[in-house]
């Protein structure tokens, strides 16, 4: 995709046009790839990559040269949280497949997988379907959970995104940890 | 498990959790009304939360960071987080506010932003901006910085809480309004100006926090680009401007808007219009279109009717849909909401003669209640006059008239009075707005051209001439002088005489003093201008005593200018003292003359100071000045202008002993000058040029006192030169002169023992 492309999505988008984002993915898709690499490559070795860094930032790089209405933020991170998810989920399912191919790639995502399981002290792949068992029940709560672990998002950008309250956002998000922790125990 | 059975748990997992432990059996058990099965199903998710918190907790704060123990959490945004902390060295009992950017956002463009942050805070150093403590690096490698925490409430909170009454709540807005001014001045947009970044204290001060999505107009030099990315952090839809909504670059007409917006949120108790939470089209629309009722018609706090309009008129005028037909500048709009308390015509509107009038007769005028109330009664007749609409010559004759009482004899009645100069300002305005009705009513009519041209000249006077108590405004000043010289210039073209050659020279004059300080190159050009339109040089010995001070004048402007050389301006003082001389004692214009003469003889002393040899001519001519003005006092005991003149040798004459080593000597000279300025202070506070010379004077007598090894009395000169500093507000704040001085003032208090 251009970056032609991709204004001409961002406009439409702006102008509320939802399919837009689905257009998008692949973008968003690749520049989240394109910067794992990128972090990699780094001169820092200590820095530790984090899936939600990266999601922030392809938004920024994608939005960079577009005046692209701020008000899309959130939205776009809502995206962005569920494409991550997808790449980790992909990474982590094939990761048991191809233990021979060391490539960067691999490593890099291997550290933003890491992370998240760290922090769910659970396997990336139990999550995920945690998470779609979740949705089954509860589609709204799911995707706080999506936006809060893959997004980076604080509770009142997930209001924002999801249009509920914040405190509405607070208790999906309270009650999915246990029932996470309990799913997953 | 369905959906509609999970909600049911939800609600009342939610719930429980939300309660102390121990309460939530009991709850739990009350909830499920003798559903089992619900029962269970919310003792296991119950059952399943982790003791220590960690799981998932993606927002765990550290212990500690830097030398502060973690305590707490404040806020968070997208990026940081804002935590508690105390200092854990036990140094000191403090308590701080510190940011550091989240775990897991710690992407290059973010650190970015974090930096800049924190480099923004540390360039504004105000006493209404949070202070900016300490900052510095994690072991994991996040960014941090500390700020001063503040036990305070956002603002309308305390409003509401205090029950704070229209007066105040329009001084909080005002404060705020100085304070975003302040930022702008030093480059910085704040861009996300809302009731949550503005704090306010017990003590009942403002203060502004989070600059974190704050731009720098002037060039990121860091980056070599503007920083004009659309800011990475969602703004509130609530508090977003129109240019905001069309992805427009923002200025600092967008934190004009953001104070609006809270200035009818203070009034009517909500915002101008409910921006919907979701979709984002909905959203730009009411932003871009929605019509808000007028402030004063939703008001939560009593508002008098007099001041109604007004009111509205000022906020209105701050959130508009163009950025263009906002205020310019925060620093007008907290002029126009002091105005609006103080119940005095705001700038706001187009000046309507009934508008002024109106005003003018609803506000008491304390101090000048004999011109107040003359000044009324002849609004009204001049309103009158207007209102009645058909230009009748008998009319346009009265018009002109009164105008012209205003503008000569209540003017020149008033003009000594200490404490006059708003007083006269306003008169003076007035009569300049008659004038100009009538100016567009008979365009050709170069005598009421001439009258306009005078009325800007005086206005000019009241707003910022240097050598005359003025309002400190040299922007305005210029301005006003800018129209009398076209006016002049109009005058002189269409009725060529020497008489108008030289009132030109004189507007000239005038308009070039306004550049003394800022660009001594346009300055001069205009004095030598001004000096070709009087005649030339040569004209100097005239035997037409106006043209002749105009002369004198335009020397003592050569004097002061930076352009000249040290030679050139001494020549240019003797000329200008001969020319004095020589009219202090005939023709019609002896007074102003002989006023000339004593600050052409105190310029030439403080000149000549710095060279030792010469400190006998100084002392003779210090004398010979004092005597001068003394003698002007005896005979007009009113006369404010003479006074502070006498009181601007005595501080020459301080500043020339404290230089000699005679330090009591000095000290009591000072205290004289002191003295005198501080009583005209008193009945004129708005003076700014006399309070400028106050803060000098406090800093002169710090020093002497340091000398003399008094830090008691050092400190308590500091704190008076503060006090008299931070009672300048709004625009008079960004007077360069009164700057230097401020600065001055700092650079000794850091000085103090």
């Amino acid at each position: 995709m251009t970056d032609h492309d991709l204004g001409t999505l961002l406009d439409r988008w702006a102008a509320g046009d939802r399919a837009a984002l689905d257009e998008m993915l692949p973008s968003v898709y690749g520049e989240l790839r394109r910067l794992a690499q990128a972090y990699l490559n780094r001169e820092r070795p200590d820095h530790t990559l984090q899936p939600t860094a990266l999601v922030h930032e392809a938004y920024v790089r994608l939005i960079q040269q577009r005046q692209v209405d701020w008000r899309n933020r959130a939205q776009f991170l809502g995206v962005a949280a569920q494409v991550m998810r997808r790449v980790l989920l992909h990474h982590a399912e094939s990761r048991a497949a191809d233990k021979r191919d060391g490539g960067r790639q691999r490593v890099t995502l291997d550290e933003a997988v890491a992370t998240i399981e760290q922090a769910a002290t659970v396997d990336m792949i139990d999550m995920n379907s945690a998470l779609d068992r979740l949705a089954a029940l509860d589609q709204r709560q799911a995707r706080v959970v999506e936006l809060r672990v893959f997004g980076g998002l604080t509770i009142d950008e997930t209001a924002e995104v999801t249009g509920v309250s914040p405190a509405t956002v607070k208790r999906d998000w309270e009650v999915a940890r246990l029932w996470l922790r309990r799913e997953l125990a | 498990m369905t959906p509609e059975r999970w909600q049911e748990v939800k609600r009342i997992a939610g719930d429980a959790l939300a309660m102390a432990a121990a309460d939530r059996d009991a709850y739990v058990e009350r909830a499920c009304a003798g559903d089992r099965a619900l029962g269970a199903e919310v003792a296991s998710l119950l059952a399943a939360e982790d003791p220590t918190g960690a799981f998932l907790d993606i927002d765990r704060p550290p212990d500690r960071i830097g030398a502060y123990r973690i305590v707490g959490e404040i806020g968070r945004g997208g990026m940081g987080v804002v935590y508690l902390g105390e200092r854990a060295d036990g140094e000191f009992e403090q308590r701080a506010a510190i940011k550091i950017v989240k775990r897991g956002m710690d992407s290059a463009a973010v650190l970015r932003r974090f930096v800049a942050e924190r480099r923004i805070l540390a360039t504004l150093q105000h006493p209404n901006i949070a202070r900016l403590l300490d900052g510095g690096m994690t072991p994991d490698g996040r960014p941090y910085f500390v700020m001063e925490y503040l036990a305070a409430e956002p603002l309308t909170a305390y409003c509401r809480r205090k029950t704070l009454g229209l007066a105040d709540r329009l001084e909080l807005m005002a404060t705020v309004c100085d304070v975003v001014e302040y930022a702008h001045r030093h480059l910085v947009l704040h861009r996300d100006l809302k009731d949550g970044n503005i704090l306010v204290g017990d003590d009942g001060a403002p203060k502004l926090l989070d600059f974190g999505i704050a731009k720098l107009l002037a060039v990121d030099e860091g980056a070599g680009a503007p920083m004009t990315e659309a800011g990475q952090r969602a703004l509130t839809p609530q508090s977003s401007s129109p240019e905001q909504i069309r992805g427009e670059p923002l200025t600092t007409a967008t934190d004009i808007y953001s104070l609006g917006l809270l200035t009818y949120e203070l009034i009517a108790g909500t915002p101008p219009y409910h921006v919907p939470l979701a979709g984002p089209i909905e959203q730009a629309r009411t932003i871009a279109e929605a019509r808000p009722k007028r402030p004063s018609a939703a008001a939560v706090v009593p508002i008098a009717r007099r001041i109604r309009a007004d009111l509205d008129t000022v906020v209105m005028k701050a959130i508009e849909k163009e950025p263009a037909d906002r205020y310019a500048r925060a620093a007008d709009l907290g002029e126009d909401l002091r105005r609006v308390r103080q119940g005095l015509p705001i700038l706001a509107r187009p000046a309507t003669v009934v508008y002024r009038a109106r005003k003018y007769a609803s506000r008491n005028w304390r101090g000048l209640a004999i011109a107040a109330t003359l000044a009324a009664i002849v609004s009204w007749a001049v309103a009158d006059a207007l209102v009645q609409g058909r230009r009748a010559e008998r009319h346009f004759r009265e018009v002109r008239a009164l105008a012209n009482s205003f503008l000569f004899e209540f003017h020149d009645a008033i003009a000594k009075l200490p404490g006059s100069t708003p007083a006269r300002a306003l008169v003076l305005t007035r009569a300049l707005e008659y004038l100009d009705r009538l100016s567009r009513e008979a365009a050709t009519d170069v005598d009421l051209k001439k009258e306009l041209a005078e009325s800007y000249l005086r206005v000019g006077e009241a707003q910022g001439l240097y050598y005359e108590s003025n309002l400190g405004k040299t922007m305005e000043a210029r301005a006003s002088f800018d129209k009398a010289v076209a006016l002049f210039a109009d005058v002189a073209r269409a009725r060529p005489s020497d008489a108008a050659g030289v009132a030109l020279a004189n507007a000239r004059l005038r308009l070039a003093s306004t550049y003394q300080a800022t660009d001594p190159a346009r300055a001069r050009a205009l004095i030598d201008e001004a000096i070709g339109e009087a005649g030339g040089q040569a004209a100097e010995d005239s035997r037409e005593p106006r043209r002749a001070l105009t002369l004198g004048i335009a020397q003592v402007a050569l004097a002061e200018n930076g352009k000249s050389s040290r030679a050139d301006a001494a020549a240019a003082r003797e000329r200008a003292i001969g020319i004095f001389r020589r009219l202090a004692t005939t023709g019609p214009d002896t007074a102003e003359a002989r006023r000339f003469l004593s600050i052409s003889l105190k310029r030439r002393a403080a000149t000549a100071a710095v060279q030792p040899d010469r400190l006998a001519g100084v002392r003779g001519d210090l004398a010979e000045a004092a005597a001068i003005d003394e003698q002007r006092v005896l005979a007009d005991p009113a006369d404010a202008v003479a006074k502070l003149d006498l009181a601007l040798g005595q501080g020459y004459l301080a500043a020339i002993l404290q230089r000699g080593g005679d330090l009591d000597g000095a000290s009591a000279a000072l205290a004289r000058a002191m003295e005198t300025r501080q009583g005209i202070l008193r009945a004129d506070p708005q003076n700014l040029r006399v309070r400028t010379q106050l803060i000098g004077d406090c800093i002169r007598l710090a020093a002497i006192s340091q000398k003399k090894g008094r830090p008691d009395e050092m400190r308590a000169a500091i704190a008076t030169g503060q006090s008299l500093a931070s009672a300048v507000t709004g625009s008079a704040a960004a007077n360069p002169d009164f700057q230097t001085a401020v600065a001055e003032l700092s650079r000794i208090a850091a000085r103090q023992p």
